[in-house]
């Protein structure tokens, strides 16, 4: 379960979970709607896949994201969302580990 | 704690656990033989599927360990209530209150795991952002049935306590049906 709390606490993971909402969606569309490099999204991705809040599908060239979220995770998120939870004393590329597989964006 | 759940350990001690409260009760009411006989044959067909289709690390036979462990809980609790209530341990009262926060708890775990369910998207036909809607307001619309039915369970008057929570099923089952049936049609083109 900390490793939900762990990938909730951040606002980037939390966005993509929230932009999941209205449909599957390409790693290269997520990226699209924030202002970080793509191996910071590649970590993102890698954390929400570990704690199993998003399923990811390579589809040709491109890899597919879908929410995988239970109504308690959601309700989490929720949580999240309001009270702002953010993890303040781990720096961001601590809390965020390096994607070893790679996505295509 | 989730993977805890999905080894085969859990599933072999709650099949365990099953067996031997079936056994109790045979012995206690020894003339309700066929229902007893009846969990028996359950107990060994979910024995025979958990040992052909639930081995290895698999999605689906993850899946499978998952649901019979679901399954022996919940006959596991059936079976513990029905022996309380045949040794004289709880009154009928006590039973059906203990029956109805069951069936509320399940309504609550089912509802909890329904949107985690996710097919591959190269398999689906339909459209899948609308399906995961879907399929996720079910599993708030059933996780709060299931609340509201165990809290009628428990605080409702016992006479009444039937009725209501067969009410709130029923209006959740109806409060899908009819999401699932406005939510699956097409949404019009403003250009048309």
């Amino acid at each position: 379960m900390s490793i939900v709390f762990k990938a909730l606490s951040d606002p980037t993971r939390r966005r993509v979970l929230e932009l999941l909402k209205s449909g599957p969606m390409s790693a290269g569309e997520l990226s699209a709607n924030f202002d970080v490099s793509k191996p910071t999204m590649s970590a993102h991705f890698a954390v929400l896949r570990e704690a199993d809040l998003v399923a990811s599908e390579k589809i040709g060239k491109s890899v597919m994201y879908q929410l995988k979220m239970t109504v308690l995770e959601d309700a989490l998120l929720g949580f999240a969302k309001t009270f702002g939870w953010q993890l303040q004393d781990i720096p961001e590329g601590a809390a965020a580990p390096r994607s070893q597989d790679g996505d295509n964006t | 704690m989730t993977t805890l759940f999905l080894t085969a350990y859990p599933l072999r001690a709650a099949a365990l656990t099953l067996l031997v409260l079936a056994i109790a009760n045979w012995v206690v009411e020894p003339h309700k033989l066929l229902i007893w006989c009846g969990i028996l044959i359950a107990i060994s067909v979910g024995c025979l599927l958990g040992a052909k289709f639930g081995r290895g690390d698999s999605q689906g036979a993850r899946s499978i360990r998952a649901s019979l462990f679901g399954a022996s809980l919940i006959l596991s609790g059936a079976l513990a209530i029905a022996l309380g209530n045949a040794l004289g341990l709880l009154g009928s009262i006590a039973s059906d209150r203990l029956f109805g926060v069951m069936l509320g708890l399940t309504l609550i775990v089912t509802g909890n795991f329904l949107p985690k369910t996710v097919r591959p998207l190269t398999r689906q036909r339909c459209d899948t952002a609308r399906l995961q809607r879907i399929e996720r307001y079910a599993g708030w619309i059933l996780v709060l049935a299931g609340l509201v039915h165990v809290a009628v369970w428990i605080f409702a008057p016992a006479e009444s306590a039937n009725l209501a929570a067969m009410m709130v099923v029923a209006a959740a089952l109806c409060l899908i049906a009819a999401l699932w049936m406005l939510m699956s049609r097409p949404a019009a083109n403003p250009h048309a």
